[in-house]
């Protein structure tokens, strides 16, 4: 590429003033508008929206142990019954369908599939529930039905209502009774495990996934903690709410005009409820793994 | 972005906001008058500076040595990036504005015949003459070399000039 003439004058004049004074003119004309709310808001869904970047977690790893320990043992049982049926019966409970077909009988292609939720669970725990989800069968979920209402569910340390991490999705609907799904928006890469899932009918509510796994809630509308405390609180609230267990941080955000409440619980190590503050008030909170409850922008 | 580096002792900014929120207080007018310049619309230039201070604010708590060049040269990516979305609607002020109108118009019509401008002339052209940022920064900012600079700020000058002589 031959080298042009730079557009400044050798002799010290300026010969593109008249563009300066030109684009200058057109820029006064700009009267901008700065919206800090709007940003904040804007900073909040793209830390919603965002992946983090793919990370190991001790505790998945532990569940990993005990999903695979409780399939082996599932699978044993289910071939010492030697019917040739493709469902479990250690676990105790009906088996889940696949994530994503798990609503209730309305939604599903066959009716009748519905059949083995009259099933009654007989043994076993939520892990070991979610043991069953994570071995294919193709019958749907039992609802108990115990859903999240605005106003009178309330948020604990470990999740909302009877939504308790760590939980897979098929298991939150079956507890619920109210369909949590991924919601598609809030994946950008396909290889980051971690996303947003939503509630049926619960718009103020947002369930972390760290793949398909339930790792915390964020609560942003009328609910309140066991504490009695939500948005609208203030600080000295939330404060009296937890005695003694509220560690006070600076909002990352907000800076001066805003801070972290996080409480924790020497019954529930490894859990926390975190709220955020402006101007002394509570804005949102969320609970679940502390690990996750920790992340400030989300899956970011 | 960093492939032709500034020469020695020559930087991008020379204050640091003490924080975020400084940050968007000293700097969103001035950036919103530049993605004006770059867009040619107040609305969507404010659009893209707000989204601007999120990617940058993405980036804050690892720290940002030049934030206010950081933020900058988001917003010129970005502003440059909506631009090649619409070049369908550039196309259509080019055809437009063939013709420049009186000249007692040419300072009301300066946008528009900004935006007739390839997007790099005008990005480089503004960056020259608005932001007077040397041509080896405005390198840096677009990725090239200081010469190419040069021939698009040339290229550019002409083209206005060809449009607002009466």
């Amino acid at each position: 590429m031959s080298p042009d003439p730079t557009p400044t004058d050798p002799t010290g004049t300026d010969p593109a003033e008249d563009v300066r004074t030109l684009l200058r003119h057109r820029a006064d004309t700009v009267q901008p508008t700065p919206d800090w709310a709007d940003l904040q808001a804007r900073i909040a869904a793209d830390g919603r929206s965002r992946p983090s970047a793919n990370r190991t977690r001790a505790w998945l790893a532990a569940a990993a142990a005990v999903v695979v320990a409780a399939a082996v043992t599932g699978v044993l049982v289910a071939d010492r019954d030697g019917d040739g049926a493709d469902r479990l019966t250690t676990a105790g409970q009906p088996t889940p369908g696949p994530t994503g077909s798990t609503t209730p009988s309305t939604t599903a292609d066959d009716p009748s599939d519905t059949a083995t939720s009259a099933d009654p669970p007989t043994t076993g725990t939520t892990t070991a529930a979610t043991t069953a989800s994570t071995v294919a069968t193709s019958e749907p979920p039992a609802v108990t039905g115990d859903p999240i209402v605005p106003g009178s569910t309330v948020v604990t340390i470990e999740g909302i209502g009877s939504l308790r991490v760590p939980t897979t999705t098929a298991e939150a609907t079956r507890l619920l009774g109210q369909t949590v799904a991924q919601d598609p928006n809030s994946v950008i890469d396909p290889s980051n495990p971690c996303s947003y899932a939503t509630v049926e009918g619960v718009p103020d509510v947002l369930v972390m996934l760290d793949g398909d796994t339930a790792t915390r809630v964020d609560v942003s509308g009328t609910f309140r903690t066991e504490g009695g405390v939500g948005v609208g609180s203030t600080e000295p609230e939330v404060q009296a709410a937890y005695p003694g267990r509220v560690r006070v941080e600076p909002h990352p955000y907000l800076f001066e005009r805003g801070n972290y409440l996080r409480v924790t619980d020497p019954d529930h190590p490894g859990y926390e409820l975190l709220f955020e503050t402006a101007d002394g008030v509570v804005t949102s909170y969320r609970s679940g793994l502390a690990e996750y409850v920790a992340w400030i922008e989300g899956c970011a | 972005m960093a492939t032709h580096p500034l020469p020695a002792g020559q930087h991008l900014t020379v204050t640091r906001p003490a924080t975020f929120v400084d940050l968007y207080h000293d700097r969103y007018d001035p950036m919103v008058r530049l993605a004006h310049l770059l867009v040619g619309d107040t609305a969507v230039a404010e659009d893209l500076v707000q989204d601007s201070f999120v990617k940058v604010h993405r980036h804050w708590s690892q720290g940002i040595d030049h934030p206010n060049a950081y933020l900058r040269t988001t917003v010129i990516n970005t502003c440059r990036s909506w631009g090649r979305r619409h070049t369908r609607e550039q196309d259509h002020h080019r055809r437009r504005l063939e013709a420049v109108p009186d000249p007692q118009f040419v300072s009301d019509e300066m946008g528009d015949i900004l935006l007739a401008l390839p997007e790099r002339q005008r990005t480089a052209i503004v960056l020259r003459f608005y932001e007077d940022l040397p041509e080896a920064e405005i390198a840096v900012l677009l990725d090239c070399r200081p010469t190419t600079v040069r021939t698009l700020i040339h290229r550019g000058l002409a083209a206005l000039r060809k449009e607002v002589s009466p």
